[in-house]
């Protein structure tokens, strides 16, 4: 009956996971092309460094001008002399061990040992910085042949040149403070869109949900109406006969007063038509309290309810629609029957759709419908058990969806049973069916029974039934 | 009078509502059988001879209408007259086009009933 059971908070957060989930892959995306693109244009960019530290240490006479010469042309360098796989020398900015290590380890890419007999700056190196951090350095080894010439110690001497890129690129620090902003802003916008998707899919849920209320309040009462009107038709013959017998035994006294019989004569006949009279005024009696019992208003308010009244009265407002069937009503109702906890308006709605369904049900075939009420343990049990075709197990468990009907197009809404289920629940109770085809089809409405007064919820012991179901999930079929 | 010696088959599931109108229409003087049901009805029908019938569109069981097509098989020439309610005045309609000779919604005017069954009874005559 329900469309949605979740209160309207959990659809907002669910509606911000939409956004933020969609979002995310995107996100990522966005993020692994810049990095690559960063990558590859800080490595492109850094590749004239090795080229530099090359030109500039080359014409150097010694390796402590080659030293002298890099930190003239690299300020803030850091410039390591680097022999037999040792630091031997550093300046500018004390250099870090990892730095010492990484140095070494760029020498030693230099490939072969490096030998006096190569001239000056024949190997270079380049390790770029990846990723291009401002803060990370950029590395450059140029190979020397400076020494003291037949030494064989000199062998394996480089100058090795590191360089943190912010001082190689000084608008780098700017390029990457403005990408941080801008991100920041772009997750700020999709925090916010989500907030504001968010915020709007609740506002639009909750006016829904307003509307299907709205909707389905008028849906109860609809079929209330329309559960009386069938039976209006049936009432409105069963008053109109006894009503044709009174005015026939009028018209029967009248002309009675002009035959001009003897006293004696004419006392009995008219006592006779008094009589028949009587009787036909309190059928007409009958079936107008009845039908005023059953459309009084304000009994939606839960308490006691004599469940074997109200068996009465929809017996006595079917009966008509039973003989004309040639349909056998049974009334086995328990004497003892506690009070159930109910909103009698409701019980008698909930009866009256499931007698006119059994009685649907055993059109054009002869029949017994049985209404039974008894005690199980808290639970008043009535049930409506008719002889007719039975369903398929198909049928039943989708017998109480909304719309689900199998009455020729025009005949059913497909709401009765759903909304009869609706009102159980409401009052705390349940519906459930138990079909066998060619057997017949038994309801069975359980209600609480009514609390005694030591256990009473409240003094009073009246409140308000809830206008609407309690938002309660129902699984497909559940047997209730 | 035509209606002198006309007989009349009443059918109506109501026995107190038979009853007086047989009263009424024996005081003038027409010949009255009553059915509390179709299948009465037709069983009278083969042993009396009947001028009309007047016919309750809603009983239990055999509804007016399948006594009409019943007795229209069995006599087509004979006048049947439907008593209905207002909620059943389509089927009262559709009664007519089975050869009904003519409909009375209930509570019915007596005086009314009497003129339609003179009515029914000169068609016989003329038939």
């Amino acid at each position: 009956m329900t469309l949605t059971h979740a209160s309207h908070d959990s659809f907002r957060w669910l509606a911000a996971r939409v956004v933020l989930l969609s979002a995310t892959p995107v996100a990522l995306l966005a993020l692994t092309v810049c990095s690559l693109l960063f990558t590859a244009y800080g490595h492109d960019a850094q590749t004239p460094f090795g080229a530099l530290v090359r030109a500039v240490t080359a014409p150097a006479q010694s390796v402590a001008d080659a030293m002298e010469r890099a930190a003239t042309a690299f300020p803030g360098a850091t410039i390591l002399h680097v022999a037999d796989e040792r630091v031997v020398q550093a300046t500018g900015h004390a250099a870090p061990a990892p730095m010492d290590a990484e140095a070494r380890e760029l020498v030693a890419s230099l490939g072969g040992p490096l030998t006096t007999s190569m001239h000056a700056g024949e190997r270079f190196a380049l390790r770029a910085a990846i990723p291009p951090l401002p803060g990370s350095p950029a590395m450059a080894a140029v190979s020397i042949a400076h020494g003291t010439g037949q030494d064989d110690s000199a062998a394996g001497q480089a100058i090795v040149v590191s360089m943190p890129l912010r001082l190689l690129f000084p608008q780098m620090e700017y390029a990457w403070g403005m990408t941080i902003i801008v991100s920041g802003v772009l997750v700020m916008l999709l925090l916010y869109n989500s907030l504001v998707f968010s915020g709007y899919v609740q506002q639009k849920l909750s006016s829904e949900e307003l509307r299907r209320r709205a909707l389905e309040r008028r849906m109860v009462e609809a079929n209330r109406l329309s559960s009386l009107g069938t039976l209006a038709a049936g009432i409105a013959h069963e008053i109109n006969n006894p009503l044709s017998i009174m005015t026939q035994e009028a018209g029967w006294l009248e002309d009675l007063t002009e035959d001009g019989l003897p006293a004696a004569e004419l006392a009995g006949k008219v006592r006779t038509a008094a009589r028949i009279i009587h009787t036909q005024g309190a059928r007409c009696r009958d079936i107008t309290h009845s039908l005023l019992r059953l459309s009084r208003q304000g009994a939606v308010e839960a308490g006691a309810v004599d469940v074997n009244a109200v068996i009465e009265e929809v017996g006595t407002l079917s009966q008509h629609r039973c003989t004309t069937q040639r349909v056998a009503l049974r009334m086995e109702t328990d004497a003892d029957l506690p009070p159930a906890y109910a909103a009698q308006a409701h019980v008698q709605q909930i009866l009256l759709n499931l007698v006119g369904n059994a009685l649907d049900a055993m059109q054009g075939r002869e029949g017994t419908l049985t209404l039974r009420s008894r005690q199980e343990g808290e639970a008043i049990l009535v049930t409506v058990a008719d002889t007719g075709p039975g369903m398929s197990a198909t049928v039943q468990s989708r017998i109480f969806e909304p719309f689900f009907t199998t009455k020729p197009a025009g005949r059913g809404t497909g709401l009765g049973l759903a909304i009869c289920y609706g009102l159980a629940r409401r009052n705390n109770g349940a519906l459930g069916v138990h079909s066998t085809e060619g057997e017949g089809t038994t309801f069975t409405l359980s209600l609480p029974v009514m609390p005694s007064d030591d256990d009473m919820p409240q003094p009073g012991g009246e409140h308000r039934i809830p206008a609407m179901p309690e938002p309660q999930p129902r699984s497909e079929g559940e047997p209730a | 009078m035509t209606t002198d010696s006309m007989t009349v088959l009443l059918v109506d599931d109501e026995p107190d509502f038979l009853s007086v109108v047989a009263r009424r229409l024996e005081r003038r003087n027409m010949h009255v059988l009553s059915a509390g049901s179709g299948e009465e009805a037709l069983a009278t029908l083969e042993t009396h001879p009947v001028d009309a019938v007047v016919l309750d569109v809603k009983m239990p069981g055999m509804d007016g209408i399948e006594t009409l097509k019943r007795i229209k098989v069995a006599y087509p020439e004979m006048e049947v007259i439907m008593l209905t309610g207002h909620a059943d005045l389509e089927v009262a309609i559709s009664g007519m086009a089975l050869g009904a000779f003519d409909y009375l919604l209930k509570p019915a005017d007596i005086d009314e009933l009497m003129f339609k069954l003179r009515d029914a009874s000169r068609t016989r005559m003329r038939a």
